[in-house]
């Protein structure tokens, strides 16, 4: 068991992958000679060379374009987006193009690729640096969109999206780029698709995803103090959703909160609300709350940042209004 | 291997489509784009493509033919020599149309070995999987293909009944919000009221029904399972359902509604009446809309998919319940008869009615239906259309209420609320309101149906 770097586990995954398969590309911002603006895909030039280390102009509409085009025609490509802020002006090549082509080819073409990168809100980046992409691709039948939280789930789920055969948006984060965990030395793949349970608990079910597991899990260890024992559930893929543990979960604790990191009008948490309320009506002793951004582009104030930012003590306040105590 | 060609679906409203021209001819190869036939749609012709290299093996439809989107119209296989027959033999008796002749010599025109696309290197089989229940993948031609997935519904998951657990009826914890509210103000034990939402949920009115009985009063024991009785379908409830159901299924339906100002009606009645006439509120309105359907021709009209049938005559059927159903016996010619001889007849129809005593032409043929639950105490409702008739009316009940008159001062009068459906394929919503314009000057002016 070897302790990684997320960044170091990301390119494990695709390291290991582009070796086993050469219709894999990695194609962006700096991804080549720079060796990844955040270091994800260092050293990776010099192993596959310029044929499948790509570096691009500043111009994602149009390396986004290329690579769904590359995917339609046999090759399985990785766009890195520096940041899925950048993404805003690929929108159509992922939305109309990745997400549609099978469908609209009636079968005919598909889009085997990973769009990948840094997701939501870092530190100090402000509104055009700290967007939340989450429901905006979640939106879309056709597409795959895929987080994790730590080091062995992003291996093993980046190894999963990289062999999927559609197109996948994996939402990394710039903030845990840096943090270690352990990750199994053989190679192992978690399907994507399903959820997992970071914290067993009786009272309430917190559903989440990306590094909010972490406020999350800290809201846990506060409420433990105080006799309330909440479950942690760590959604790691939007779409496809795991149903079968959302609902397990809910339907043991009788509440949840979904706590989230992009706003809270028309987010992912309304979706998720909307699913527990239809499945788990007789069931639920209280109605599904949700803590996410505050609904505001990010500021750039350090100050004002923590306070739109979802962060432990909202989430323990929303778990104590839900359960009355 | 060979497989069915068959007739695509050109346009979104295509049914069927004939086949305009063959450009290709048994034996001929072919690429990916070339045009095999042209067909004639409900729209246009259209060039019909191919999307793989191969070979016209046969060809199921001559040219002329017509045939429904989806049946097989060739075989298209990848070389000329391809066994084809136990393929067409599957076909059986349902190869739609004589095939053309077959070519005297297709190996002369036997194309070069079709392209095999080549195999693909060295990859693993994608890991991808789906949680069970929870998506349903994309197929093509029956098969789940690709990776891609729709999310559905929580209902059409097949989860809910796992997810909320099993036991139902009293004592199971299922309440709706409402209910558990009422509960707490009403000081009930919740565990003891009877739900009947579905799977026993305790709905708030199921609290106020358990309030409302005596305290001493033992609660009913809660069935197992609903107890039902199977009611055999007479065939009367038979034409009811198919034909009303068409009707709500086939008319695009509309609906107007007025409320009728009956003041002067009911004066003119107990003017009749005092004349010692015996006539219904009615009998007067089948007169009116009988002379309404002559003011508004347009209207009394059935639709027909080459062209509008305006009927010369005016046939009002007035819907007449019986204790399994209902049937429409009809005024011919209402337009024509007096109020008196209208009166009449509607009498001796719903009695024979109610004794099933009535002739197949004395409830066929209507141009124009009534519906009239204002005896039942129903203020406003909306009727489903009787085929081919283009449009019926549903009656209310007469009755007194505050009004604004005229010149702005308060009163009372009597109001009747209609409501008019109407076949959007005939009537159009200022067509309607012109004959319910019509149908309201000859109610709230009653003395112009003697006119």
């Amino acid at each position: 068991m070897a302790t990684l770097q997320i960044r170091e586990a990301l390119r494990r995954a695709m390291v290991e992958e582009m070796r086993r398969d050469d219709r894999i590309f990695l194609m962006g911002e700096e991804v080549g000679h720079y060796n990844g603006a955040y270091k994800v895909s260092q050293g990776m030039l010099e192993e596959f060379g310029e044929q499948r280390v790509i570096d691009t102009p500043i111009s994602e509409n149009g390396f986004a374009g290329l690579g769904v085009g590359a995917a339609m025609v046999g090759l399985r490509p990785i766009i890195e987006f520096m940041t899925w802020n950048f993404s805003l002006v690929a929108y159509d090549q992922v939305i109309n193009s990745a997400a549609k082509i099978y469908q609209m080819s009636g079968g005919q073409y598909s889009a085997p690729m990973v769009f990948r990168g840094p997701n939501g809100t870092a530190e100090n980046l402000a509104a055009q640096h700290s967007t939340s992409v989450d429901s905006l691709y979640a939106h879309f039948p056709g597409l795959k969109v895929v987080t994790y939280c730590d080091a062995a789930d992003a291996y093993g789920l980046l190894k999963a999206a990289l062999r999927d055969d559609g197109p996948v948006c994996f939402l990394e984060s710039e903030l845990t780029y840096g943090m270690k965990g352990e990750v199994p030395d053989e190679e192992h793949i978690i399907p994507l698709g399903q959820a997992k349970v970071r914290r067993a608990g009786r009272d309430l079910s917190l559903i989440t995803w990306g590094k909010q597991v972490f406020t999350c899990e800290a809201a846990a260890k506060q409420l433990e103090a105080d006799g309330i024992d909440v479950e942690v559930v760590d959604l790691r893929s939007l779409r496809p959703l795991d149903h079968q543990t959302l609902f397990a979960s809910v339907a043991k604790t009788r509440r949840a909160v979904v706590v989230h990191e992009g706003h809270l009008f028309a987010g992912v948490g309304a979706e998720i609300v909307a699913r527990l309320q239809e499945a788990l009506f007789d069931v639920l002793e209280a109605p599904v709350l949700r803590v996410t951004s505050r609904d505001v582009p990010q500021p750039y104030a350090s100050n004002l940042e923590k306070l739109v930012n979802p962060d432990a003590a909202r989430v323990v306040e929303a778990v104590r209004k839900s359960l009355g105590r | 291997m060979p497989e069915l060609f068959k007739m695509p679906q050109a346009t979104p409203t295509m049914e069927v489509g004939t086949i305009a021209k063959w450009r290709k001819a048994e034996g001929d190869a072919l690429k990916p784009q070339d045009v095999v036939a042209e067909v004639e749609t409900d729209k246009a012709v259209m060039e019909i493509e191919v999307f793989d290299s191969g070979v016209l093996l046969k060809i199921l439809v001559e040219a002329g033919v017509e045939v429904p989107a989806g049946q097989p119209i060739a075989i298209l296989g990848k070389s000329a020599d391809e066994d084809f027959s136990a393929l067409l033999a599957s076909l059986g008796g349902a190869a739609p149309a004589a095939p053309a002749p077959a070519k005297a010599s297709p190996a002369a025109s036997t194309p070069s070995a079709a392209p095999t696309p080549s195999p693909e290197k060295g990859v693993a089989a994608p890991v991808a999987r789906a949680p069970e229940g929870g998506l349903r993948p994309f197929t093509w031609a029956g098969e789940a293909v690709n990776s891609a997935f729709m999310e559905l519904p929580t209902y059409e998951l097949g989860l809910l009944e796992a997810a909320a657990g099993a036991a139902e009826g009293p004592g199971s914890g299922r309440a709706a919000p409402a209910a558990r509210r009422a509960a707490r103000a009403l000081g009930i034990d919740l565990d003891a009221v009877h739900g009947t939402g579905p799977r026993g949920r305790v709905l708030r009115a199921d609290v106020e029904a358990a309030q409302a009985r005596p305290a001493a009063a033992p609660l009913p024991p809660a069935p197992a399972a609903p107890k039902s009785e199977a009611v055999k379908n007479s065939n009367m409830r038979k034409t009811i359902a198919r034909r009303l159901t068409a009707a709500s299924q086939e008319v695009p339906a509309f609906y107007l509604t007025a409320v009728f100002d009956c003041d002067a009606l009911v004066a003119f009645r107990e003017q009749l009446k005092g004349a010692g006439l015996a006539v219904s509120y009615n009998d007067i309105l089948i007169k009116g809309c009988a002379r309404a359907l002559v003011a508004v021709p347009e209207v009394n009209a059935s639709w027909g998919d080459e062209a509008i049938l305006r009927h010369k005559a005016v046939h009002v059927g007035v819907a007449v319940a019986l204790p399994d159903g209902l049937i429409t016996p009809v005024i011919r010619d209402a337009d024509k008869k007096g109020l008196s001889t209208i009166a009449g007849d509607m009498k001796d129809l719903a009695a024979r009615a109610r004794d099933r005593k009535l002739m197949p032409d004395e409830y066929t043929g209507s141009t124009f239906s009534i519906s009239n639950l204002g005896m039942m105490g129903i203020e406003q409702f909306t009727a489903i259309i009787n085929p081919p008739e283009a449009m019926i009316l549903a009656v209310g009940g007469m009755q007194r209420e505050p009004v604004v008159r005229a010149d702005g001062s308060l009163g009372v009068g009597w109001r009747m609320r209609v409501t008019l459906t109407c076949d959007h394929r005939v009537v159009d919503g200022a067509l309607g309101a012109r004959f319910l314009a019509e149908l309201r000057k000859l109610i709230e002016k009653p003395a112009l149906l003697a006119a």
